[in-house]
């Protein structure tokens, strides 16, 4: 089976969220799976720097404004997936990152240069880009949200074309709304502008427009695919995910335990498993708490929060929390980067609790280091797609304390009677309620477990150790839905 | 288990059902896991698969109402437990859940009980309060959420006095590569089943509930040519209710299926039998506590077309594997017959194998009653 990935975002090269990360090791599984998967991606400084050598393999001229679009075949070493750079100099050869420059202002032609981008990458549909027609177009998000849409118009122009479309949502709250003045630039046909098309309250919007024409749909977890079609979740966009929920799908993403493994990683000061779990866990707390300046003591519980500091993660219940939660005699150090306002708040209650409160800045090597050596990990989100850090957790013996919403409720199993003491399943903890009150009972939750009830303990580190989250199971699944789903033959 | 904890169970007798091989199945496990297991029961034939694995066993005429047998009784269980340091009690029925009451109340052992099944409403106070001390144990073990919501609303449990154990089947006795080919000539033998013919089977207790009759009104409304391709094998005891063996057998004369159905009392050789089935049927109007022969035709790889109600959707893997129907809907039981038909060799295969995947998985009795297992060392403190 062939198919072509598109995507903006690519980790290590352009990573802002991720999305970068599902899209270098989801198509690797995939590939390792027998795909044979090829990713499409604007020429972005960023990428082209990767390259040694390009092979220009077709030309478009004087479209979406630019004169010429070249698209070029080549590797990256280290990469055993082959890429497609789309370039086109006016519109993607920008200082900036692939989203905005460099003062962090979006572009203004960001609809342009995506349309551009999706209308490309639908062309390989026809088979007249370097002799190799996909099976499936697998896109990903708003940026390439018009993907299934040219895709659509050209199967409607051609019917012997059978490329199929899949559109991975990794976060609904971004979807590429423009004003209906950009419409006649996307050289979309107007009948595709209504309810059931791109409209959105009379705006275009990239990604109801992928949701609306894409075969089948997909996001990061089963639990938020069902959220979305909520007036809750559905960010405005959830009568459309409910009368597509036929092609809605939810799978779990995974994660890279060549990177994200205790016993291997050179991050941490030391390595442990499931059988050296007790004393590896005990060294690394102790170092991270000599390095934050936090007071030295094993016995002591351990929080640790690894997230963007935003509105989305919860923060706000945090913070409110937090003296509630210090006077249990228990530390916690937040890691992450501000995006709300909330280090000034955050700067203030560190400094009166100098012995058990820290804040830190987001490190990739030292967040490695707070995963190893803290003993629970929160996340209290409003919503998440899917969240990494709770699989990371879990994989160090990091007991995750996290809100029952999207992937973490996917990926944790309570630890209620049932779990703990019947099935002897639970992998950590879990609350439902958005509020202060339910936050701070289930940190007493934790205390009474971690404090009392020690073979418990034990047992919830070690069931969460043994969790399987690679990216091997998830693309088994993405393989299934574009055998099964998509009725495509290998 | 570093300390050696002494358990006693009381079931009301052990006869034969699935209560009351979930005792024996029990107390196995109990003994594998290094505790002093005794059972006392009103005997039966099962009795004897206690005595071969060294558990010992009380025989007392626990079923009896008889007012002086009962306070005998009381009296008896309550010596048996003090002789053998019973540190906790289990008990299965409201019966033996009426003596787990009582000795813990005088010897302060703490009960627990296993809630297995849908007691109908009674206006009967004794009976009403036999079935209540079911759900006074200091946990209440229920066998699906649907029981446990069940217990929850009608005997106000609250859900941390409730702990869900699924029930669980023998998957080496049910395992189609143990079925050996003359049991299943046998058993089509006696059931007189013609070779070349769809075949699908029902097997419970005949009673109204258990909708035997809406089996045989959807046969009848299927296609003529589809009718003559099938045979429906109902299975199970009559000794209770006679008159509606009768009353299953005038209708299929009076709707003109009497060749294609085939009403049965038991049979030694259920796996045989199953094996000889083509998709196995649940007709439950309504909810049944027993997923037991559900299960094991799962685990023998039989589709399954099963009535939604009750604790059904659980024990069902998904709609590739098995068909739920809402009973009050005879049309969807028929298009679930002519989906089974339409099963390819190559899908029943792919069926076959997830659904014995999935019982050796979620439903296996080597490792479901462990989990009990795992509640009574959390009771007494072992965690």
């Amino acid at each position: 089976m062939k198919t072509l990935f598109v995507t903006s975002e690519l980790f290590p090269y352009n990573k802002t969220g991720g999305l970068g990360d599902v899209c270098a090791w989801l198509p690797r599984a995939l590939k390792k799976a027998g795909i044979d998967i090829r990713y499409i991606m604007p020429a972005f400084p960023s990428i082209l720097q990767q390259f040694t050598e390009l092979t220009p393999v077709y030309k478009f001229e004087n479209k979406f404004k630019a004169k010429e679009i070249n698209i070029y075949k080549g590797t990256i070493k280290g990469n055993p997936i082959k890429f497609y750079l789309v370039e086109a100099p006016e519109l993607f050869l920008r200082a900036g990152n692939q989203y905005s420059d460099v003062c962090g202002n979006p572009w203004g032609d960001n609809y342009l240069r995506y349309a551009c981008f999706s209308w490309v990458a639908a062309q390989f549909a026809e088979g007249k880009i370097d002799d190799w027609t996909p099976d499936v177009i697998h896109a990903n998000d708003w940026m390439c949200g018009l993907v299934p849409i040219y895709l659509e118009i050209l199967r409607r122009k051609n019917p012997k074309i059978k490329t199929s479309s899949v559109i991975t949502i990794h976060n609904l709250a971004f979807q590429g709304v423009y004003p209906f003045s950009i419409y006649e630039d996307l050289d979309i046909p107007n009948y595709m502008f209504n309810e059931d098309g791109l409209e959105f309250y009379r705006q275009v919007s990239f990604l109801k427009g992928g949701i609306s024409f894409a075969d089948k749909i997909t996001t990061v977890s089963p639990t938020y695919a069902s959220e979305i079609q909520t007036n809750e979740f559905g960010c405005g966009l959830q009568g459309t995910l409910v009368k597509r929920r036929e092609v809605l799908t939810g799978i779990l993403n995974g994660v890279d335990y060549s990177i994200w493994n205790p016993e291997t990683d050179k991050n941490i000061k030391e390595n442990y498993n499931q059988n050296t779990v007790a004393q590896g866990k005990k060294a690394n707390k102790e170092y991270l708490q000599s390095k934050l300046g936090i007071l030295k003591n094993a016995k002591v519980p351990l929080f640790g929060i690894l997230s963007r500091l935003a509105e989305q993660k919860g923060i706000d219940i945090l913070i409110d929390s937090i003296p509630a939660i210090l006077m249990n005699n228990v530390q916690l150090v937040v890691m992450g980067t501000d995006q709300g306002n909330y280090l000034p708040r955050l700067k203030n209650i560190a400094k009166q609790y100098p012995d058990q409160f820290a804040i830190v800045d987001f490190d990739e090597d030292f967040s490695h280091q707070l995963i190893a050596g803290c003993d629970i990990l929160i996340n209290p989100a409003r919503f998440e797609p899917c969240g990494l850090t709770q699989m990371f957790a879990m994989r160090y013996g990091t007991v995750p304390f996290t809100r029952r919403t999207g992937g973490l409720a996917d990926s944790i199993i309570d630890a209620n009677f049932q779990n703990t003491i019947v099935n002897h399943t639970a992998t950590g903890f879990l609350f439902d309620n958005y509020s202060v009150h339910d936050f701070i009972y289930g940190i007493n939750r934790i205390l009474n477990t971690y404090k009392n009830e020690k073979k418990i303990w034990d047992r919830i580190i070690k069931q969460a150790m043994n969790q399987n989250f690679s990216w091997d199971k998830s693309a088994a699944e993405y393989i299934d839905l574009y055998n099964t789903q998509l009725n495509l033959i290998k | 288990m570093s300390e050696n904890k002494n358990v006693l169970m009381i079931a009301s007798s052990l006869e034969r059902g699935f209560v009351d091989k979930n005792v024996i199945d029990i107390a196995i496990a109990l003994k594998n896991n290094g505790f002093e297991v005794s059972v006392i029961s009103a005997g039966g034939k099962m009795v004897k698969e206690l005595k071969k694995e060294g558990i010992n066993h009380y025989l007392l005429p626990v079923n009896s109402n008889d007012f002086f047998v009962v306070r005998r009784n009381i009296k008896k269980i309550t010596e048996i437990a003090k002789l053998n340091s019973i540190d906790l009690i289990h008990t299965f029925t409201p019966h033996s859940s009426f003596y787990g009451f009582k000795i813990s109340k005088l010897t302060k052992i703490p009960y627990i009980t296993s809630f297995l099944k849908i007691y109908k409403k009674t206006f009967w106070p004794f009976t009403k309060k036999r079935i209540n001390y079911l759900s006074k144990g200091k946990l209440v073990i229920v066998p699906s959420e649907y029981m446990a919501s069940f217990v929850q609303v009608t005997y106000k449990i609250p859900n941390d006095k409730i702990a869900i154990v699924p029930q669980w089947v023998d998957t080496d006795l049910f395992n189609s590569r143990n079925v050996s080919a003359e049991r299943i000539i046998s058993t089509a033998s006696d059931f007189r089943i013609p070779e070349d013919h769809f075949i699908i089977t029902t097997v419970g207790k005949l009673q109204k509930d258990r909708g035997q009759s809406l089996l045989i009104n959807a046969v009848a409304q299927l296609p003529k040519e589809i009718r003559e391709r099938i045979r429906c094998v109902i299975v199970g005891s009559f000794k209770e209710h006679k008159r509606y063996k009768t009353e299953l057998e005038n209708l299929a004369v009076k709707l003109g299926v009497e060749d294609m159905i085939h009403i049965a009392g038991e049979t030694s050789d259920i796996p045989a039998l199953l094996m000889l089935s083509d998709v196995y049927v649940a007709t439950n109007i309504e909810p049944k506590a027993s997923m037991v022969t559900m299960l094991e035709a799962e685990s023998l790889g039989r589709p399954i077309i099963a009535s939604n109600v009750g604790s059904t959707p659980e024990y069902v893997l998904n709609d590739t594997t098995c068909k739920t129907f809402d009973p009050k809907n005879i049309n969807e039981l028929i298009d679930a017959i002519v989906w089974s038909l339409k099963i390819t060799e190559e899908e029943r295969a792919e069926i076959s194998q997830k659904l014995s995947t999935n019982v050796r998985l979620n439903f296996a009795k080597n490792t479901i009653p462990q989990k009990i297992v795992n509640i009574y060392k959390y009771m007494l403190g072992l965690k």
